[in-house]
């Protein structure tokens, strides 16, 4: 077998090497990061109820209308940086898993709209990573919200932090 | 045949399926058939056996002759070896019984006598088709999945991006979407991908560490 080896597809097209080594990458699930648990959480059955509800709890509800602030951007940065740091705070604090999800959500949200709005990375994540997890977030999370985290994620991609 | 370094278990699935009935054992027939056909059949073509008769007719005799074996899988389970390396045991077996069976009725000639000796590395050869084979299975599996949930686009979008290889922008000139939309429709389609993948080289029975099994797989990718 060579690298120019096809090998036949049912709609006639072929699987290269290159294509496979890509997709085989893809199988990797590496160590499992905390944010792997509220995208289970979002795509549970029931996972758009429980957003509704964590829009509607500390620390996201500081920020008054989610829709207003966070997808239409009627937010200033200090408030983001606020909420954020709000929900750093539930995160470390958590007593149960359901806080540590909340913020975890609230963490992400205020990131994601940071860089939708204001163009700004207000985390210390690196841009591929941030990129990578907003887009994971956005194929879990319930309309408008995933046209936010999706277009965050790849306004993210240029920044440096 | 070296013996394999990692501890295995015998996967869930199969055994699931196999305590099941009939139905099990014609589930676990069928994926044994798609997906370990194309490394039987590259090993066939490596070796000194191939005058045997047509690598698919082989390979499906052996599937019909073995796959009927009520103790076949748990003659597996007993041996511990990853599913790949147990039928490519079985099918040099299969291969002397088909080679005697030539013999035994005047069509085997001089070169009955001759040992089973392989063209390069058996190993790595099954190896590297059994990489393609999964691939593909994985591929047409989460394909069907995905149209059966309403993800069909989303599976269109996938294949663009990661098998033609498309950045998100020239697949949003074709379809319509938006570039994030693309993104976001195909990393979705890439996490069934993901999944059926995983369960598939769980199934070959590399219980618990399909990380590491990939990563060792990924090295000989670099001679596909």
């Amino acid at each position: 077998m060579t690298s120019n080896t096809g090998i036949g597809r049912s709609e006639g097209e072929s699987l290269k090497g290159p294509t496979v080594t890509r997709l085989l990458q893809l199988g990797i699930a590496g160590p499992r990061r905390p944010v792997d648990a509220l995208l289970d959480r979002l795509g549970a059955a029931d996972g758009p109820a429980w957003f509704a509800q964590l829009l509607q709890r500390h620390p996201i509800r500081q920020i008054g209308d989610p829709l207003q602030t966070l997808v239409h951007g009627r937010v200033d940065m200090t408030a983001l940086e606020r909420l954020k740091e709000a929900s750093k705070r539930l995160l470390q604090d958590a007593i149960s898993e359901n806080d540590r999800l909340a913020g975890l959500g609230g963490y992400f949200l205020s990131i994601a709209a940071g860089v939708e709005h204001h163009g700004r990375n207000i985390s210390s994540r690196p841009a591929q990573e941030l990129h990578v997890v907003l887009l994971d977030l956005a194929a879990v999370a319930p309309m408008p919200w995933s046209d936010l985290l999706a277009s965050a994620a790849m306004k993210a991609l240029p920044m440096t932090g | 045949m070296k013996e394999d370094v990692f501890p295995l278990t015998m996967n869930t699935w199969i055994r699931d399926r196999l305590v099941d009935g009939d139905g099990g054992r014609l589930d676990v027939n069928r994926h044994v058939m798609s997906v370990y056909l194309m490394p039987l059949r590259t090993y066939y073509l490596g070796t000194n056996e191939r005058w045997l008769g047509e690598p698919e007719e082989v390979v499906q005799g052996f599937f019909a002759d073995r796959l009927a074996r009520g103790d076949f899988f748990a003659e597996w389970e007993r041996s511990g070896m990853r599913l790949r390396r147990w039928l490519v045991n079985a099918f040099c077996f299969y291969l002397k019984e088909l080679r005697r069976r030539k013999y035994r009725d005047g069509r085997a000639g001089e070169m009955a006598d001759d040992p089973l000796t392989f063209s390069g590395d058996p190993e790595r050869a099954v190896d590297r088709a059994f990489v393609v084979s999964v691939v593909q299975q994985a591929l047409e599996t989460a394909r069907l999945m995905c149209n059966d949930t309403g993800l069909g686009e989303h599976w269109s979008v996938f294949e663009q991006h990661y098998c033609r290889q498309m950045s998100y922008a020239e697949i949003a000139e074709q379809t319509g979407y938006k570039p994030d939309r693309a993104a976001v429709m195909a990393r979705t389609a890439a996490r069934k991908f993901r999944a059926t993948l995983r369960d598939l080289l769980e199934r070959d029975a590399v219980h618990g560490d399909v990380d590491s099994e990939i990563a060792s797989l990924l090295e000989i990718c670099n001679d596909l």
